[in-house]
């Protein structure tokens, strides 16, 4: 898994697998401590597929606030896959700006950018772009 | 290239940044031809639209030739024409399939700026903060454009680009706010703000099938643009004239059938109300002045309809809600759903039936960019549009 533009590598032990359905796990090791489950159910009015997240994240409160404060909270963090699975999902792309050409930002602009969480990598969505 | 930044409140600079590169699979890269200043691109020169950074730039009315795209964009070839839409959407989410392009679930990268302030994310716009996605803008030599294969407009014809440039906002913007009015043939329309956005909204009225219509402003250039139109002018800034008056007298004391409020958020005031907001705002109490809202609120036949072209942003003060309740009145508003529109409207120009130029006061370089912005904003040398050449040089 990607955080912050870091690899984080753990092993997970699949605790229930329903093809198309339904996945869940747990971690069993490695550098993250989490369990979580993905739901997947027909949305009313045949409007697609409503995707259910659960995940759990145990880490000190320490750890939690440095997380808010460098980057992203476990929570956000789960809220912006999920928007990302979307786009992606939807349109076959991830939308971003980062790369995109700016004037000078100065020191607030710097800083605007990060509490916006921009400084975040947004995942690449598709290895290639140009035709 | 060469870029309008926005650097800070009341500053904006030209400056050389990088040229854009393509960053997803549904990118073009647009070399600009023309590009304009938008009124509401002074709502960000006075900083009242928050999460601007320095060195965004800014400008979302562009139109230029394709100069390259990504590998999923099949409709559009290197040299071909196109006009931008301001809004940017997917063209695959609910919204988009439902045609409110405005609302894309997915082109606003920030969205979690803009559902911290108004509980879900309407689409990304070019220059227009990272609350809206924070893209770069278009009053600059180059261009990135997301979703090329939805959004830009191929031109087939060869009409000169300032006749289609408002296509990429102020004339579908115009023209959505005639249709939210939902005019009737033989309706007496009211339109407060003769800008360019209020002058495509009065030309439109007219074309939905208004019998008349009344704009309000109090800039002689622009009430002037307004008459040729053959719209009635009431100037509110003459210390005769009450605007609620006028508009009873002029509709036998029935009131406007349908109001357009093309001010928004920064709305002038004759009365001791302008005051009262400005005060407000410094105070952080509100942060729009909705002077021009209340008073098409007022102004409005009972049942009639009012129509909001003019961006809002936060939070208003004194709204006459009663008063909208107590008659019963419909309320439309929005950003523009773009893509519903430019098709439509450039046949219209096609067919000679409107040629959007009209309205243009000042052509400028790039260079010139900044001095025009405060030119725009103090209503100085009788400016009615500003619209750039991002490559012709400053005349020595």
């Amino acid at each position: 898994m990607e955080s912050n533009g870091k690899t984080i590598e753990w092993d997970s032990e699949v605790l229930a697998d329903e093809p198309g359905k339904r996945i869940a796990w747990r971690s069993i090791g490695g550098e993250s401590d989490n369990a979580g489950e993905v739901i997947f159910e027909d949305a009313p009015g045949d409007r697609g597929t409503m995707v259910t997240v659960l995940q759990e994240f145990r880490m000190g409160k320490l750890a939690s606030a440095w997380e808010t404060f460098v980057g992203r909270n476990p929570k956000q963090a789960v809220i912006e896959n999920l928007r990302h699975f979307k786009a992606l999902a939807e349109t076959g792309e991830i939308p971003k700006t980062q790369g995109q050409p700016h004037g000078d930002r100065g020191m607030v602009g710097k800083m605007k950018a990060g509490t916006y969480g921009e400084t975040i990598p947004t995942p690449s969505g598709s290895n290639s772009i140009a035709s | 290239m060469k870029a309008v930044c926005w650097m800070g409140k009341s500053k904006v600079e030209t400056l050389t940044v990088a040229d854009p590169q393509l960053l997803n699979p549904h990118d073009a890269i647009i070399k600009v031809t023309r590009t304009a200043i938008c009124g509401s691109d002074l709502h960000l020169y006075d900083g009242f639209i928050p999460t601007m950074e320095s060195g965004d730039i800014l400008g979302h009315e562009f139109m230029g030739t394709v100069e390259e795209v990504g590998k999923e964009v099949t409709n559009l070839r290197r040299g071909d024409r196109v006009v931008v839409p301001f809004t940017i959407a997917c063209g695959n989410c609910l919204f988009c399939k439902k045609k409110i392009w405005a609302a894309c679930d997915n082109s606003n990268p920030n969205a979690h700026l803009m559902e911290a302030a108004y509980g879900y994310s309407g689409s990304g716009l070019f220059g227009y903060s990272h609350m809206m996605g924070g893209y770069a803008g278009g009053q600059a030599q180059f261009a990135r454009v997301p979703f090329a294969n939805v959004g830009p407009l191929k031109l087939e014809s060869d009409l000169p680009d300032e006749k289609v440039l408002f296509l990429s906002d102020i004339f579908p913007t115009g023209y959505m706010a005639a249709e939210n009015a939902q005019i009737q043939p033989g309706d007496t329309v009211a339109v407060w703000g003769c800008g360019p956005v209020g002058q495509f909204a009065i030309a439109s009225a007219f074309m939905l099938g208004a019998a008349r219509v009344i704009a309000i402003d109090r800039l002689p250039e622009r009430l002037n643009l307004a008459r040729g139109l053959g719209a009635i002018t009431v100037d509110y800034s003459d210390e005769d004239i009450s605007v609620l008056t006028a508009l009873k007298d002029l509709t036998g004391g029935i009131g406007p059938d349908s109001c357009i409020d093309a001010v928004g958020l920064e709305a002038h005031s004759a009365q001791l109300q302008g005051t009262y907001d400005k005060i407000q705002v410094a105070l952080l109490m509100e942060t729009d002045r909705p002077s021009v809202l209340r008073q098409a609120i007022q102004a409005v036949r009972k049942g009639g309809t009012l129509s909001v072209p003019g961006v809002y942003g936060g939070l208003l003060d004194k709204v006459p809600f009663g008063a909208a309740f107590g008659k019963g009145i419909t309320m439309k508003m929005g950003q523009t759903n773009m893509h519903n529109y430019m098709k439509p409207l450039l046949e219209r120009i096609e067919k000679g039936q409107i040629d959007p130029s009209y309205i243009i006061s000042h052509r400028v370089t790039l260079d010139q960019a900044p001095e025009m912005y405060k030119i725009w904003r103090d209503k100085k040398e009788n400016v009615t549009k500003i619209v750039i050449d991002p490559w012709a040089e400053a005349a020595a």
